[in-house]
């Protein structure tokens, strides 16, 4: 992987101090704080984490997805010299979908239940590619409707999809997950988008579908020159097809590098957690774990948020939240540690 | 859906037995001698007995049973009535088109508004508009139908005079206008014979009972499509379907109604019993000279074959809407099965 | 009218999905809502009004029926604050006698309903063998035809009076809480501690009784709630037809009957008690929607 080249490049998506609160029952809960990274061209980035740690808020809310009555959004996402998080809903309808395209967790669930699959590829077909289907009319000299199918048929079999006529009269209940999942991929590349956010896009699938799925995506990136956002918990998947990892825990990215960097010298004693909590064959010794708890995010730990978990805990921890430090080339972390050695320490946890 | 249809019909078919099986017990627990009651007051003893016969009331019950089927089926025979003295059946042909007029305006009111108002209060959630809506619902469907009635000809007649306060037609239009009698639907029959004079003042007459009859349903129909929606506004299709640069409008009206739609169609068809129902007390305090006012003059005289009759015709229709509105759901919700 | 109840059993379904136990300090909550806040007090009142209808009303023996034939058909007047009808008695005090019927048969129709068809759906739901089978066709042959028809039908089996009239509602009531009941214990009793329960070798009862029943309560009190108001309306609509409370007695719904000839000019005989069964109508509704929607939203 050439990681210096990636880095002289302008970066694709820029996030700087992304900032999500939400407002619940029992007061504002600080979903994300301080979200920094950029997604440079025909790169995959994997943000990782667990459950709670932010990773589909931070996605949702690179295309202001998140509910408005119940969340607040602050910080800068750019995009081709927009900031995302201030632009009116016309403009931001003309981004998403348009130039990010976003695959859900849940395919089935994903896709609307009374419509068929025909019905809503065409739909979105007249929305992105109005042009094409004039071009297409010309060539065959064929009815709109007859050149629609057409450029459905020819983008469903790019993802893989056989069978595609009786595919289209389906409804989303009568496919498999790993069909649906296809389906959602194509729809998502419609529109030849520079970004597509894959949110937990295989983590519902099963392991040989996921397989599949994932040789696609490899696949969308180099082809196409997609630029893909992975969202996982799982580093098995994110070591297979990323450039770089993003480990997310409570709101922040703890740490952000090339994949190679990550799993040879993980910096924060969070990643080293996670790295060891991964089973390996032929492991003998009971698998290690992260002990404790995500802390509650509406009454967080002040300071450093994985402070409670740390056993590396310094007076500093407690009072300040660690700044991103650059440890090597495009690796940072943030964490105080590495303040004046940006040196990897063996961690135990 | 060929299975499905034939399934749904001869379940229809099984509850219209069930029904008249039920009425014919009906009719028989009623309290009184029904001989007696055929007679009508004053009747010697063998007046009475004779009566008896004739009504085939001395057979066995399975007997009667019977009879009371084969009449039912093969010459649509409900009896005579007691307050008319003239067949039921015929009464009820009669008085079914002036109701017809009324509940199918209400009907369509109360669906295209309570629709409506409930699309848009959920594309407007949470803001003063949607609040009076919630408010007005709430008023509505608490309303006694009979309260309604008497309420709006207090306002709309006594107070505002915009609207006359009962029956059908101006009593003077009905000789200078007559409306001929071709369909006995009066809007049809005025309009086909020209006489626009009586359709305008028919028209005049109608808004009241109308409205009267769709307020509750409209309120129903109106709180239930906000609900739905906003339920169906929450699922990953849809942030799925916003996320691929869909507008809100679209995603309400298009992708989001659609789905939503089901549950609201079940209570439109129970509207239909709804509306029917109400009007009997509509008719009534409007002079309407419908099934409503049939029935309710019916019930108030004791007049048990047209309370029969009635009780027939306003299940049978329950019925025939529940199954209709149900294979219409099926049709627009694949996921029904 | 009656036959919201669709859409209440919906509303219940919602809630309970939600929540499976109601959690009582959410209702603290819930009155903190003005309108909510604001219907309980309402129904305090009325509830009062109807308890002590003999002591607080002004003419009492004239709620319970008495003729005052010359003081008949008087407006609103500092004597009869909300005037006279035909037969000259205070409407205050008829108004304040008619509340028993309304809120006691209200509540009576809709808690016996509510004890005949939540054991029914308990059983049907949990055995879902011949006698589940068979409850659940009586079920849906009641639910197959308007509720207030076969209340009329059978109030006029039953002949006319205030208690055959809850009778003949109850009847077509309890099948509404049988099928809400069934539906929710098909969806729960084969989550992980039922069938832990029957593992353990629980007997059926304990496990109706003890597992499944704590785990409906949720929507059946929600459609309790929801349900005295089309129960009061039912009332209303009986004893308008001459089928429930028989002249002299005070009822609101038979009051309206008997206003309505009098509608253009002695509108209050006819608007008072309708007003008044709107307003506790409303009072019901509001407070059972509140109750639905804190139970709803407090996730």
């Amino acid at each position: 992987m050439d990681n210096t080249r990636t880095m002289t490049e302008h970066p694709m998506l820029q996030i700087k101090n992304l900032a999500v609160d939400f407002n619940t029952a029992r007061g504002q809960a600080h979903i994300l704080e301080g979200v920094d990274f950029e997604l440079f061209p025909k790169e995959i980035l994997a943000l990782v984490g667990e459950t709670g740690s932010g990773k589909s808020v931070t996605a949702k809310s690179i295309l202001c997805l998140l509910p408005k009555s119940l969340s607040q959004s602050t910080g800068e996402v750019w995009f081709k010299k927009d900031n995302l998080l201030t632009l009116s809903n016309g403009k931001l309808q003309k981004i998403r979908g348009h130039q990010i395209s976003m695959v859900f967790q849940n395919p089935q669930s994903s896709i609307n239940p009374v419509f068929t699959l025909g019905e809503q590829i065409s739909r979105l077909i007249r929305l992105y590619l109005p042009d094409q289907i004039e071009s297409v009319m010309k060539l065959n000299n064929c009815s709109r409707k007859k050149a629609i199918d057409t450029i459905a048929e020819e983008r469903l079999n790019e993802v893989g999809l056989t069978d595609v006529q009786r595919l289209l009269k389906s409804y989303a209940g009568q496919v498999s997950g790993g069909m649906a999942q296809r389906y959602r991929i194509a729809l998502a590349l419609l529109s030849s988008p520079k970004i597509l956010i894959a949110d937990e896009a295989t983590s519902a699938l099963d392991v040989t579908v996921q397989a599949h799925i994932l040789k696609l995506m490899r696949e969308i990136c180099q082809k196409k020159k997609t630029a893909i956002l992975f969202i996982t918990h799982d580093l098995g998947i994110a070591a297979q097809i990323c450039n770089r990892v993003a480990v997310m825990y409570s709101g922040r990215i703890v740490e952000i590098a090339p994949t190679e960097d990550i799993f040879k010298t993980p910096y924060h004693p969070y990643t080293q957690g996670l790295l060891k909590a991964v089973p390996k064959l032929g492991q003998k010794e009971a698998l290690a774990y992260v002990p404790g708890m995500i802390p509650d995010l509406a009454n967080p730990p002040k300071g450093c948020r994985f402070h409670p978990r740390c056993t590396y805990t310094m007076d500093v921890c407690r009072r300040r939240k660690p700044p991103m430090t650059a440890v090597g080339l495009s690796h940072r972390v943030a964490c105080f540690l590495y303040d004046n050695h940006p040196k990897p320490r063996k961690v135990e946890i | 859906m060929i299975l499905f249809l034939a399934k749904r019909f001869t379940g229809l078919i099984l509850l219209l037995v069930a029904l008249s099986t039920l009425v014919f017990f009906f009719t028989r627990s009623l309290p009184g001698d029904v001989a007696a009651l055929y007679i009508g007051g004053n009747a010697k003893p063998e007046q009475i007995e004779r009566a008896r016969i004739e009504l085939g009331l001395d057979k066995p019950l399975v007997v009667q049973y019977k009879r009371y089927m084969e009449r039912l089926i093969f010459h649509a025979d409900m009896g005579v009535s007691l307050r008319t003295h003239r067949p039921v059946f015929q009464d009820l042909l009669e008085k079914i088109p002036m109701s017809f007029e009324l509940v199918f305006w209400a009907l369509l009111f109360a669906t295209l508004g309570g629709v409506f108002i409930g699309v848009i209060s959920a594309y407007h959630h949470g803001t003063p508009f949607d609040g009076a809506v919630k408010w007005f619902t709430s008023a509505a469907v608490s309303i006694p139908i009979f309260f309604l009635a008497l309420l709006l000809q207090l306002i709309f007649f006594n107070i505002l005079g915009w609207f006359p306060l009962q029956g059908r037609i101006d009593s003077f239009l009905e000789f200078t206008h007559p409306i001929a009698h071709v369909t006995g639907f009066s809007m049809i029959d005025t309009l086909i014979t020209g006489n626009f004079q009586a359709f305008f003042n028919v028209l005049w007459h109608m808004v009241l009972p109308v409205a009267a009859l769709l307020v509750g349903p409209l309120g129903i129909i109106a709180r239930l499509t906000r609900s739905s929606l906003l339920e169906v506004m929450q699922q990953d299709f849809i942030l799925s379907a916003r996320a691929s640069g869909i507008s809100e409008p679209v995603l309400f009206f298009y992708y989001g109604l659609r789905n939503a739609l089901s549950p609201v169609l079940t209570v439109i068809g129970l509207s239909v019993a709804l509306i029917l129902m109400a009007t009997f007390y509509v008719e009534m305090i409007f002079n309407w000279p419908g099934i409503g006012f049939y029935a309710l003059a019916g019930i108030m005289s004791l007049d048990y074959p047209a309370i029969t009759g009635i009780a027939l015709m306003v299940g049978a229709i329950y019925v025939v809407a529940n199954t209709l509105t149900d294979i219409l759901r099926r049709v627009i919700d694949p996921r029904i099965k | 009218m009656a036959d919201n109840r669709t859409l209440y059993t919906d509303m219940a379904r919602a809630a309970a999905r939600e929540h499976r136990q109601v959690r009582w300090f959410e209702l603290k909550r819930l009155l903190k809502r003005k309108s909510a806040g604001l219907a309980l007090i309402i129904l305090c009142m009325t509830f009062a009004a109807a308890l002590f209808a003999p002591w607080i009303s002004p003419y009492p023996e004239q709620g319970r029926g008495d003729v005052n034939v010359e003081h008949r058909l008087l407006p609103p007047s500092s004597d009869y604050y909300l005037g006279t009808d035909i037969y000259g008695r205070d409407m205050l005090s008829r108004v304040i006698f008619g509340s028993r019927i309304s809120i006691f048969g209200g509540i009576c129709i809709v808690i016996s309903a509510a004890l005949i068809g939540v054991p029914l759906g308990l059983w049907a739901g949990y055995n879902e063998g011949v006698s589940g089978t068979l409850i659940m066709r009586v079920v849906e042959l009641f639910l197959s035809f308007p509720s207030t028809l076969i209340g009329m039908a059978i109030s006029l089996i039953l002949g006319a009076g205030w208690y055959t009239a809850i009778i003949a509602l109850i009847i077509p009531w309890w099948p509404w809480y049988t099928r809400l009941v069934q539906g929710e214990v098909v969806s729960i009793k084969h989550m992980l501690y039922v069938e832990a329960a029957r593992m353990l070798g629980y007997g059926r009862l304990t496990i109706i009784f003890r597992h499944l029943l704590p785990n409906i309560l949720t929507p059946v009190i929600v459609m309790i709630l929801l349900d005295l108001g089309p129960a009061i309306i039912a009332i209303g609509l009986l004893s308008f037809l001459g089928l429930g409370t028989q002249a002299p007695m005070a009822d609101w719904g038979l009051m309206v009957w008997e206003g309505a000839p009098n509608i253009l000019n002695e509108w209050w005989i006819a608007i008072v008690p309708g007003t008044a069964m709107f307003i506790v109508v409303i009072a019901f509704n509001i407070f059972g929607d509140a109750l639905k929607d804190a139970l709803d939203s407090s996730t």
